[in-house]
This record gives structure tokens, C-alpha cells and sequence, in this order.
């Protein structure tokens, strides 16, 4: 089949590298060279202007495995990616399900509401949140459930600032893993699930017994969105600490990268080998990470 | 196979040596703005400054300048408070510094550390001599025996107190920091109410609750000496046993006065929410920054107010003033150097001066600038213990960085009665912060040398 | 005949209940939307008596009004719409024609090109900005609108690309045959067959571009600050905030106005926002 095709086609070659022009100046300048940058940087000692820098070998590594806070942070990160991932997947999982039983126009009309957050830029969650949280007097939370004399600092204490920004990411989020799930369970062929209806089958056992099995990948899918964006998550840490009065004992990685990086308004703090290095670090353990959760599925998959 | 390994290795190797070019060619280049070659004609000078709330009064000033002098145009950069750091940054890294540009005097060491800020020690004399004190607050910005900065106004935070309310309790108002403790238990106990503070102040990163442990900080360096050792200028002054149980009393001293409530609910308070609480009769005193003076003119015209500073234990000479100065400085690599200087020492004119406090309600720094308004006025002499440079460390080479963030939270945490540690365990983690971050600039703490004096009363520090 | 009718009460009890659950789910969701909404309407000294009620007879539609006439609010808002258009434009022309490339002309080299599009999905997003900000600075380019326009014309738009190549590949292969044979260019393939094909998959595209530049502020932050004329409106929002920190009312407003653009195109194309996370995820 291919053969026919490349006589039929004229320079096919030519042409193919024409199209993709764009594409291959593209992963040059935003893949590789700022992977080979990263990677040269992070064996300098560049603070922040590169005037009089000198190459340190392994240090900025050092550094980090011994010094630093990177991994600290990384267990915020990855405690709140876990815990994230597990309320988000379950919570879209029994969503999907729900739906799943409805008609089609109510399903429709569900789904879309439902998948508001999503499209919601980051800003305007964060911010809203924000008000919502307020420590003062005037926090929507502390005028509703004024529970305590002394207005309730919801960000301010380590535990409930936790469970309170993994809410809020689930509240983003949730639409993303409920639609993935949806989808692949609509992909089910009707007829398997018709005449085990007709058979008598309950709606728990058709879940159990024909849908989740069919829906393996999408579930490996979803952990696997979840985690990498949990891991990352960046936005509504940095925005609840600079705005807003979040305990610092609550840093994401992400964010350590950043204040490290261009982020710190002070001089003196910018870093910017150390950050590189971190954030290579950090894209090292996400692979692994992805490799790892990929592995596990498709080995279950093949039962 | 090979061919395609050849491909990658030639790729990988070009995009390392363009990786290199960037890393290895410095900032060469030219910063500054100014027309390209016009010299004999208008010389182009930026200036940037981060109050929009004074735009006017600013674009005024240049306007004046201008006119008197018809060879400089001034072209105005606006950023704002949160903002102007990282807005430098990035000019610092391109090298496009604004050619006069605002900057907290007490806080420009970093832009002297990448060489961005231009000398102004040839221009000094004369100059300095007119400001308030002989010039104090310039030694704020005397880094390395040079001048760097030109303070304009100050931005301070003083106690302002509902002179009436304490009035009515008959409570005097203190002029010694245990008179001040005696003033707040004296308040709370004539109104328990718990919502009611007796000096409203904001625990929050950055807030007035840190400055107050500052500011009980700073009485015991001045009570120790400890300003007079030679490490002391460069902050690398070792901690020591006696250092550190005064550290530890001061925490638990302030502990105890969030304990009694003699700052209502402080935790996450922000400022504007001290300061509408104080307006509202809901707090006694309230210590809010001088710029916010024009708060305050909701309150009821009958209720009498003052000013003070956080008064010192009985001995020590000076009172403590949380703040600064809003100054300007010149880009290194300006264009126009003298033309800058003219333009500054313009802006730091009498006139200019008398104008702007009068018509944008800000203290100056610059001698004989008379305030007409009794509450600036009042204000005015409150802060006269803040150009005291006793307690400044220009030639500090290294910030403490986000070490410093976790020493603040550190802090902030057992003064609000959060963390379950002892106050010797907080300092103990301070210090080891403190340790990291001297280490991490590549310098080394050094003891002190300067010995403790003798017969020294700290009791003001016992809980009572 | 007694089977059916307890069950069909069953599921009808079932069905109540996940209504019920669905209905709170979607209470859960608008609450706090509406909470904004009402506040934009609200005088923040209203708000500070009053935070959460609705005072019908207080409307305050004056702080639209006031966010509207803040400093540089309206040059921010045209800035971000330039910006965000180029970036859609951007990567629906460069998905459209990566995709035909890989998926039809199947020339040399394009496994490795879908190979590290696909990788790029996972890159840690610190890890690119400083290089990029290094580059940018070579360029001269910080403190101008081109450094927020320029990232979009050398994007990727890795999920694009992986999505509109499987897509192109899923088409029978006779109707380009067909096509081919009857001797017209590669060009005229493109544009009459394969663009129109790709419809759904650039409209996903762009709507997932639309998304990740509408609302960032990342970047423009650390390369525009300096620049009040190439401000975002994220930026020129948080700055808002910073400044007016009890002005509660006309900061929701802004809210709004950041919003509701997303929302409206939201209403109306549903279908290609949610395709976008769905297509990756079906088996194949």
C-alpha cells in the first residue's frame, strides 16, 4: 500500500520537509536548544547576569541533593499530586458513571455545566478563591461558618490550607478525568452492554463487570494527567503565597524553582544554575514517574 | 546508522556552541536611553518612579524642570510598589536601567553588587549637608565608603493613637517601652472585648507584628553594643550563647503580649484592615506606614490623635522607627551623569520639597521643609529617631535570602503561639538558617569581638 | 411481570438520586461563580457589611465602569486579544500543516518529528524559561509585545500535532489515491481535502491555545513587566489587586471581564473544548 503511494506522490520528500518547516525550527528553538542551555548552565555558577562566570562541574547537583530544599518541596509536591489525583479520579469516575446512565440531552446539558471549571483561567480561579478564603472578617468562609472568635485562617494552617487548595484543584479539574471517562465508556459497544441489560443484569454489575475492565487505559490516562500536573502545580501555590497569606511550609517544588529563578524580586536570591538544575531534575523524575504508572497499567492491562 | 548518529552528534554540537555564545557574552551592551547622537541638541533622560497615586505631582515636577531647563527632556517610567523589583531586574539583566530611577535607599545593595548603580561620591559634598541631620540617612546607602543613593521622602511606620479613647481610660501615653506594656494591659483590662485591640498590628509575613519583634531586637543590640562590632556593618557577626538568650526572651517576651491580646486578632490582619479598625473605634493605637496618613481622614473630627515612635526600655537612647526612605538613583551606565545629577539635586531642592509634602502630604528628607498639617507635623517628629543609621548594615554582602523567608515564618509562627517548639529551639533554627545563607554567598560568619558591657538592665525583657 | 416493576421503581429511585447528586455537583461549581458575580455588583463597602447576601436595590454597575477606566485596562485587554489571536492562528496553521505532512506525504524523518512533539507534552515548563528569557534578551526583545508574540510563531502545539496526524492516518487512504491520480499537486490536495478534514482537530486546537494564553501569566510577567504598553490583562488584573486591596467590588468586575469572553465561546462550542481532552484518551 505504501509503495502505491510514493510513486503517486511527486518529491514526496520535498514536499514533506516543506510542510513541516515550521515544526522542525519550532522543536529546535523551544526543545533542544533550551535542553543543551539548561544542561551548560547547570554546571556554571551564572547567579544572575553572566558576566565573569566560571564552570563548577557538579556542584549545582551537590547542592541540591544535600542543601537544598528541592526535596522538601517535592514531597509537597508529590503528596499533593497523590492525594489530588486520587479524589480527582475517583470523583470523575463516579460522575462519568452518572452520567452515563443518563438520557442523552440531560446528559448533554450535565456535561457541559460540569466542565465549566476547566476552561477557567488560572487568574480568576485563583483569585476568587482568594476572597473566598480570606482570613479577615470579611472571608466568605469565616462569615458563613464564623465558627471561631478570631477570624479562621483557612491558609494559614498547614493541614486545612492543604485539603483546601487539593478542593480547589479538584474543583478545576474534575471535568477533565469525568469526560475522559465518559468518553471511554460510551466507546464501549452498545450491543455488550444492551443484552446484559436484557439479561438482567444490575447497573453495578454492567460497571463492574464490563466497563471498568474496557476503561483500564483511560483510568491509566487520567492518574497519569493528574500526577504530572500535581507534581507541577505551580499557579495556585505561587498566587495563594504572594497574594494571599498561605504558610510557607506549603512550597511546591515548582514554585522553589521559580523564586530560585526569575521569580525572587530580590537580586541577591536569583539563582539561576541551581534553578535549571532543579527544574532537570524535576522533568527526570516525571518521566520516571510516567514510565513507571505506564508500566503498571499496561501490565494489568494485558490480564 | 552512522549517518544519522553523525546528523545528531553535528546538531548537538552546533546547538552548543550557540548555547555557549549566549552563556559567554556578557552585557556589552550600552544602557541608558537618550536620543542617538543629538548632542547638541535635547538630551533624553528616563525616570522612573512606582507612585501612581502621585502621577500628577510628578509629572508636574518634570514639567518645571524642563522648563528651566529647556537642553533636558525628561521622559517618565511609571511601575508600582509590588512590582518595581522585578521590573529592575529585568532592566539590570538587559541593561537598559532607567536613567534616574526610584529605589529604597536602605535596600539598593543588590544593584551595587551587579555594578548598576553609578557613584555619587564626587557630588556629594554640599549636597548632603542639607539634609535633615547632616545627611544620616545618605550612610544608610554608604556602601563600601560610596554613596549610592539620594534619599526624597520617608516611608515610615509610627504609632498613631486615639488620644481621646485613652483619655477616657486614663491611660498616659508611654514614653518608655514598659510604660508602653503597662498602657496595653491597662487597656485591655478596661475593655476585654477581644475584638477590640489596644494596638492594632497585622500578623502577617511583612506585617506590623514582625516589626514590633524588630524593633524589641534592635533595643537589645543597641542595649549589647552590638552595632559597635566591625562584623556588625557587613552582617556576618557570629551568634553567641548570651546573643541567643536574649534572642529566645525577646520571643517569648512578644508571645506573651499576643497571649494577653494587647493586639486583638492579629493573625492574617491586613494593614488596611488595622487601620479601618482604628478608624472605627476598634483599636487604641494602630502602627501603620506615614504614607497612609490620608486614611485616617475618615475619623471623627472631635477624637484627638497622636503620634510616637516604639518607645525604648528606659536607657537606651534611641526609639524605634520601622522604615526607610524612598530615594533615587543614577543608572551606571547613564548617557548623562551630570545631567541626572542636576535633575536630582532639583528634585531634592527646598521647593521642590516644601511642594510635594504639601501637596502629596509626605514627610521629606531634606532639611527645613516646614509641615503645616499638625498631624505631619506630629508625625514628623515621631520619626526623627529613623535616619539613625546606627542600626544599618550598608556593606552586607549577601541577603538571607529564602532563608530569611523561613526565619520570618519561623518567627511569626511562636509569636502567634503556633509552633510547639521553645523559643532557644526557634533561635537554634534561625541561626542554622542564618549559617546557610552566609555560606551559600561564599563568606564566613565571624565572631564577635566587641565585648558585652557590664551592669546592663534587661528586665524589661522578664514576662510579667 | 413483578421482576420488572420493582425494578423499574429501583432505577427510578437511582436515577432520582443521580440527578440529586449531579444537580449539587453542578451547585458545588456555580456557587462560587455566582459569588463573584454578585460582588461585582456590589459597593466594597457594602461587601465589607455584607459579603455574601444579595442586595437587589444596591446594584453597583459603576465598578465595571471604574475597572474599565483604570489605568491601562483597555490597552491591556487589546494586547491580550492580539496576542492570544496570533497564538491560535499560529498553531491551527502549524497543526494543519504538521499533520498533513505526517499523516499523508509520510516523508523521512516524520516518526521522529511526531516522536518528539509527543515528548515535548512532558517537559517541566521551568525548565525552557530561562533559556528562552536568555534568548529573548539576545534578541533585545524583553520589554516588547514581539516577546509575547514570538513564542506562538515557534511554538509547538504538541497535542495538536498528535491528535491531527492520528487523525489524518485514520482517513482511508483511497480518497488521497483517488486524488492523486487524478494528477493534482500536493498544495491543491492540501488545501481542498486534508484542510477541510482537519476541521474538528483545528478547532480543538485552537480552542486549547485560546485557553493557555488567554489566561497566562507567567511568562508576559517576567518579559513585559517593564513595559507598561505590552501589559496583559493578567498582569494589569493582579496588579489591580495589589494596589486596590480592598476594592473588592470593582476586582470582581475584573473577573467578570476576564471571564466572560472564554465562557461565551464556551456556550457555544462545548463540544470541541471537551473533544480536545477526550481524543488523546480513546484506545488507539
Amino acid at each position: 500500500m505504501a509503495r502505491k503511494k510514493d510513486v503517486l506522490i511527486k518529491n514526496r520528500n520535498l514536499w514533506g520537509w516543506v510542510f513541516s518547516i515550521q515544526t522542525v525550527i519550532a522543536i529546535l528553538v523551544t526543545l533542544i536548544y533550551p535542553l543543551v542551555y539548561a544542561g551548560v548552565l547547570s554546571f556554571t555558577n551564572v547567579r544572575f547576569t553572566t558576566v565573569n562566570f566560571e564552570f563548577v562541574g557538579f556542584d549545582n547537583y551537590k547542592w541540591l541533593f544535600t542543601e537544598s530544599a528541592f526535596f522538601a518541596d517535592l514531597w509537597v509536591s508529590i503528596a499533593f499530586a497523590v492525594v489530588s489525583t486520587a479524589v480527582q479520579t475517583v470523583l470523575g469516575f463516579l460522575l462519568a458513571f452518572m452520567l452515563y446512565f443518563m438520557k442523552g440531552k440531560v446528559q448533554g446539558f450535565f456535561k457541559t455545566a460540569l466542565y465549566l471549571p476547566v476552561i477557567l483561567p488560572t487568574a480568576v480561579v485563583s483569585s476568587m478563591w482568594m476572597i473566598i478564603l480570606a482570613g479577615d472578617e470579611f472571608g466568605v468562609l469565616n462569615v458563613l461558618f464564623g465558627l471561631t472568635d478570631p477570624p479562621f485562617q483557612w491558609l494559614g494552617d498547614k493541614t486545612i490550607a492543604f485539603w483546601a487548595i487539593v478542593i480547589i484543584n479538584t474543583w478545576r479539574y474534575y471535568g477533565i478525568t469525568m469526560v475522559i471517562y465518559l468518553v471511554n465508556m460510551s466507546a464501549v459497544p452498545k450491543e455488550v452492554v444492551e443484552s446484559a441489560e436484557v439479561e438482567g443484569a444490575s447497573r453495578g454489575q454492567i460497571m463492574l463487570r464490563i466497563i471498568i475492565p474496557l476503561v483500564m487505559s483511560a483510568t491509566s490516562l487520567n492518574i497519569i494527567l493528574s500526577m504530572i500536573g500535581g507534581i507541577q502545580s505551580f499557579d495556585l501555590f505561587y498566587l495563594f503565597q504572594t497574594n494571599g497569606n498561605l504558610t510557607l511550609d506549603l512550597t511546591p517544588v515548582g514554585v522553589l524553582i521559580f523564586k530560585t529563578g526569575l521569580g525572587s524580586t530580590n537580586l541577591r536570591n536569583i539563582y539561576l544554575a541551581r534553578s535549571v538544575t532543579m527544574s532537570i531534575v524535576l522533568t527526570l523524575i516525571i518521566a520516571t514517574v510516567t514510565v513507571l504508572i505506564n508500566k503498571v497499567f499496561s501490565r494489568s492491562e494485558d490480564k | 546508522m552512522k549517518k544519522r548518529i553523525l546528523k545528531a552528534f553535528i546538531l548537538f554540537a552546533l546547538m552548543f556552541t550557540v548555547c555557549f555564545n549566549m552563556l559567554a557574552c556578557g552585557n556589552k551592551t550600552g544602557g541608558g536611553t537618550g536620543d542617538g547622537g543629538d548632542r547638541t541638541r535635547q538630551k533624553t533622560i528616563s525616570w522612573l518612579h512606582i507612585w501612581p497615586e502621585h502621577s500628577a505631582a510628578m509629572t508636574k515636577i518634570a514639567n518645571n524642570f524642563m522648563s528651566e531647563n529647556p537642553d533636558i527632556k525628561i521622559e517618565i517610567q511609571q511601575s508600582t510598589h509590588g512590582d518595581v523589583a522585578s521590573y529592575l531586574n529585568m532592566q539590570v539583566f538587559s541593561g537598559t536601567m532607567p536613567d534616574v530611577f526610584f529605589y529604597w535607599t536602605h535596600q539598593i545593595s543588590p544593584y551595587v553588587d551587579y555594578d548598576a548603580v553609578l557613584d555619587l561620591t564626587p557630588y556629594v559634598s554640599g549636597w548632603k549637608e542639607t539634609f535633615i541631620d547632616g545627611g544620616t540617612s545618605w550612610d544608610i546607602a554608604k556602601i563600601g565608603g560610596k554613596y549610592y543613593s539620594v534619599p526624597f521622602r520617608s516611608t515610615a511606620y509610627t504609632i498613631v493613637y486615639n488620644k481621646t479613647l485613652l483619655e477616657t481610660l486614663e491611660v498616659e501615653v508611654p514614653t518608655t517601652i514598659q510604660e508602653m506594656e503597662a498602657a496595653l494591659e491597662k487597656i485591655r483590662k478596661s475593655v476585654p472585648n477581644q475584638s477590640f485591640a489596644p494596638l492594632a498590628a497585622t500578623g502577617i509575613a511583612g506585617g506590623t507584628l514582625p516589626q514590633i519583634h524588630t524593633a524589641l531586637n534592635s533595643f537589645v543590640a543597641l542595649q549589647t553594643e552590638q552595632y559597635l562590632d566591625p562584623a556588625f556593618k557587613s552582617n556576618l557577626i557570629d551568634d553567641d550563647a548570651t546573643a541567643n538568650q536574649l534572642g529566645a526572651k525577646v520571643l517569648d517576651k512578644l508571645k506573651d503580649w499576643v497571649g494577653k491580646g494587647y493586639f486583638g486578632y492579629a493573625e492574617g490582619k491586613s494593614e488596611s484592615t488595622a487601620i479601618t479598625n482604628f478608624v472605627q473605634g476598634n483599636a487604641a493605637m494602630v502602627l501603620m506606614n506615614n504614607n497612609n496618613l490620608y486614611l485616617l481622614e475618615d475619623m471623627d473630627e472631635e477624637i484627638e490623635i497622636g503620634f510616637m515612635a516604639i518607645p525604648a526600655p528606659v536607657g537606651v537612647d534611641y526609639t524605634y522607627v520601622f522604615g526607610g526612605f524612598d530615594g533615587f538613583s543614577i543608572a551606571k551606565n547613564t548617557r548623562y551623569p551630570e545631567e541626572c545629577v542636576r535633575f536630582l539635586k532639583y528634585l531634592t531642592s527646598l521647593n521642590v520639597q516644601q511642594q510635594f509634602a504639601n501637596s502629596e502630604s509626605s514627610i521629606m528628607a531634606v532639611d527645613g521643609v516646614v509641615y503645616s498639617d499638625p498631624d505631619q507635623q506630629a508625625m514628623s517628629v515621631a520619626m526623627k529617631d529613623m535616619g539613625n543609621s546606627l542600626l544599618s548594615q550598608p556593606d552586607a554582602k549577601f541577603d538571607v535570602g529564602s532563608y530569611g523567608d523561613q526565619n520570618n515564618s519561623l518567627v511569626l509562627n511562636y509569636i502567634l503561639g503556633k509552633s510547639n517548639s521553645t523559643a532557644m529551639q526557634v533561635i537554634q533554627l534561625i541561626e542554622e538558617n542564618n549559617d546557610k545563607a552566609v555560606a551559600d554567598a561564599g563568606l564566613k560568619r565571624v565572631a564577635r569581638t566587641h565585648p558585652y558591657p557590664q551592669n546592663v538592665d534587661y528586665s524589661w525583657l522578664e514576662i510579667l | 411481570m413483578a421482576t420488572t416493576y420493582r425494578k423499574s421503581i429501583k432505577s427510578r429511585i437511582v436515577q432520582i438520586l443521580f440527578f440529586l447528586m449531579l444537580a449539587l455537583m453542578l451547585l458545588a461549581v456555580f456557587l462560587p461563580l455566582l459569588f463573584v458575580l454578585n460582588t461585582s455588583f456590589k459597593d466594597p463597602v457594602e461587601y465589607m457589611l455584607n459579603p455574601v447576601g444579595i442586595n437587589l436595590s444596591a446594584l453597583r454597575p459603576q465598578n465595571y465602569a471604574d475597572v474599565l477606566n483604570a489605568n491601562n485596562l483597555v490597552r491591556s485587554m487589546i494586547n491580550s486579544v492580539i496576542v492570544t489571536g496570533f497564538a491560535v492562528l499560529c498553531s491551527v496553521i502549524c497543526t494543519a500543516l504538521i499533520s498533513f505532512a505526517i499523516g499523508v506525504l509520510n516523508f523521512k524523518g516524520n516518526q521522529i518529528i511526531y516522536f518528539i512533539a509527543i515528548c515535548s507534552m512532558f517537559l517541566a515548563g521551568e525548565i525552557t524559561m530561562i533559556p528562552m528569557y536568555m534568548l529573548y534578551k539576545k534578541l533585545n526583545l524583553i520589554g516588547k509585545i514581539w516577546s509575547l508574540i514570538l513564542p506562538s510563531i515557534l511554538g509547538l502545539p504538541g497535542l495538536g500535532i498528535m491528535v491531527g496526524s492520528s487523525y489524518i492516518r485514520g482517513v482511508p487512504k483511497e480518497i488521497h489515491e483517488a486524488a492523486f491520480i487524478d494528477g493534482a499537486s500536493v498544495p491543491q490536495v492540501f488545501f481542498k481535502i486534508d484542510l477541510v478534514m482537519l476541521v474538528p482537530v483545528l478547532a480543538l486546537t485552537a480552542v486549547m491555545t485560546f485557553q493557555g494564553n488567554w489566561g497566562n501569566f507567567l511568562w508576559p510577567y517576567v518579559t513585559v513587566l517593564s513595559n507598561k504598553d505590552a501589559h496583559t490583562f493578567a498582569i494589569t488584573l493582579l496588579q489591580f489587586k495589589s494596589q486596590n486591596a480592598s476594592m473588592y467590588g470593582q476586582y470582581c468586575a475584573g473577573l467578570v471581564i476576564m471571564t466572560l469572553p472564554i465562557v461565551i465561546v464556551y456556550c457555544f462550542c462545548s463540544k470541541y473544548f471537551m473533544e480536545g481532552m477526550a481524543a488523546g484518551s480513546v484506545k488507539g
